[in-house]
């Protein structure tokens, strides 16, 4: 099966880009699928956030064609697969040509290959909305992570005539009313299905320790209703 | 339902707007980074280029217009003008107009002029012919050092003169005509021109003796500035002990310098 590319955008730092990422990789993982993670991001966000050091310009040197996307290092887990990472780190920020990131990867051995993006950079957004089969734009029940995501979808849909993409509004509290609102409202004005991750504070704590998010637990759940999304949409391309 | 939350819900609606707009400006960006591929060049009768629909989109500086005028007199154009499909130009109203001064006095000499035609019209797609302009404007070429020598030497061989004030009667200013051609300051042409004798640069072992140096002074100047009470008996060895180790490299750098 060819992987299936998958990117994480937000325009806006701290929406959920990073765990929405690992939440899906640790959901895939656990069902014995094999993840490549893409770290898009100058600052290393996902490198980081799995215990490698982020400075690694791997990913840089397999978009400048001048390494191939074998030599990835495994992160490995405890009962899980080993999950392949393509770290992030300063050197992407000389990428400014049009990078071929689908073809560089058009070979690995991966089910999914998930593409971190960085805040604030619309380039490295562009090259990853290009690649992907699935833009899922990240946001939280906030004004400005709100423009960030509608920043993005309209790029989206500047690319491709009838992207696969979807809202996610991430950290929601169901209890204030302006989150318990927001994803209905927003559904109306985005005009693409609006999945949310509740707050969890399960999630945080394993994103802090480096270690994979939780199995279980609220944020699990929705992540699972996000990855169940994401499957029925690439089910009905095949 | 309180105002408060109505405003906030209101507020997240306008948060799409706002990405709305700001989407609209990337979108404008990104064209004109993916600006149009090399056009082939060919030439064409000035008379047949045309203005730009929509007019000139800043005014037009006389004095820069007699300085490109002087200048494409002496070398010729050396940039094509980028026009579309039916010759309307794209950007280079400057150079057009001062082509067209040109071709008063001399008309035969500019009859064709070298332009870049690019396969739309203008007037159907204003945005493309926008982005090529900004693209043009903002990624103008970057004349390399040894090139802008070899212009200058073709402009002094015309008779332009680098001279300090006004140039005399019957010579023209080298700079002015050179940085309307190459887009560079004055300064920076001077710096290509004139350029100064590479300075040496210290090795290695020179330029840590040095800092060596630098720390200690800034230690010695602590160490004076201290009163003596405060010091301990093994302060006060550091600070004789630096003094001479300070007394060594000073002897040490001032012998390399000879």
């Amino acid at each position: 099966m060819k992987p299936r590319f998958i990117a994480m955008v937000g325009r806006k730092g701290g929406v959920g880009k990073t765990a929405l990422t690992l939440g899906l990789t640790a959901h895939y993982a656990r069902k014995g699928k094999r993840v490549l993670l893409v770290d898009l991001d100058p600052q290393g966000s996902t490198s980081l956030a799995l215990g490698a050091d982020g400075t690694g310009g791997n990913l840089a040197a397999v978009l400048l064609g001048d390494a191939k996307p074998e030599t990835v290092p495994c992160v490995t887990f405890f009962n899980c697969p080993p999950i392949a990472l393509l770290p992030g780190g300063p050197e992407l920020e000389n990428i400014n040509a049009a990078c071929p990131l689908r073809e560089s990867l058009a070979d690995v051995p991966a089910d999914y290959v998930l593409i971190d993006c960085p805040p604030g950079h619309a380039d490295l957004d562009r090259f990853a909305m290009q690649a992907a089969d699935i833009v899922l734009a990240c946001c939280e029940p906030h004004r400005l992570a709100i423009a960030g995501a509608a920043r993005v979808l309209d790029e989206a849909r500047a690319i491709k005539p009838r992207p696969r993409c979807a809202v996610v509004l991430g950290r929601l509290d169901e209890r204030r009313g302006l989150d318990a609102a927001a994803p209905d409202l927003l559904a109306g004005a985005f005009a693409v299905p609006v999945l949310t991750v509740r707050q969890d504070a399960a999630l945080a704590l394993a994103l802090n320790a480096g270690s994979l998010p939780p199995a279980s637990g609220r944020a699990a759940a929705d992540i699972e209703t996000v990855c169940r999304w994401i499957d029925k949409q690439t089910e009905r391309e095949a | 339902m309180n105002t408060k939350q109505n405003r906030a819900r209101a507020g997240m609606l306008a948060g799409v707007t706002a990405g709305h707009a700001q989407a609209r400006i990337d979108k404008r960006l990104a064209l004109a980074l993916n600006a149009e591929p090399a056009q082939e060049v060919a030439m064409m009768p000035l008379d047949k280029v045309l203005g730009r629909p929509a007019g000139d989109s800043r005014a037009l500086d006389d004095e820069h217009l007699e300085a490109l005028a002087e200048s494409i007199n002496a070398l010729g154009l050396i940039e094509p003008l980028p026009v579309d499909r039916l010759g309307c130009l794209l950007c280079g109203a400057h150079r057009l107009l001062a082509l067209r001064r040109l071709a008063v006095k001399d008309p035969e000499r500019w009859r064709l002029v070298p332009v870049r035609r690019m396969d739309f019209i203008a007037q159907d797609e204003p945005a493309r012919a926008l982005a090529v302009e900004v693209a043009e404007n903002e990624k103008r070429r970057d004349y390399k050092p040894a090139e802008v020598c070899a212009l200058a030497e073709r402009l002094q061989a015309a008779g332009f003169r680098a001279t300090p004030g006004r140039p005399r009667k019957g010579t023209k200013a080298l700079l002015p005509a050179l940085g309307c051609i190459v887009g560079k300051s004055k300064r920076t042409l001077l710096r290509i021109l004139n350029p100064e004798p590479a300075k040496k640069k210290p090795d290695a072992w020179t330029v840590a003796l040095e800092r060596l140096a630098y720390t200690l002074d800034a230690f010695a100047c602590v160490a004076a500035d201290t009163p003596r009470a405060k010091l301990t008996p093994g302060d006060r060895r550091a600070v004789n002990d630096a003094a001479k180790l300070q007394a060594v490299i000073e002897r040490m750098l001032n012998h390399g310098k000879k």
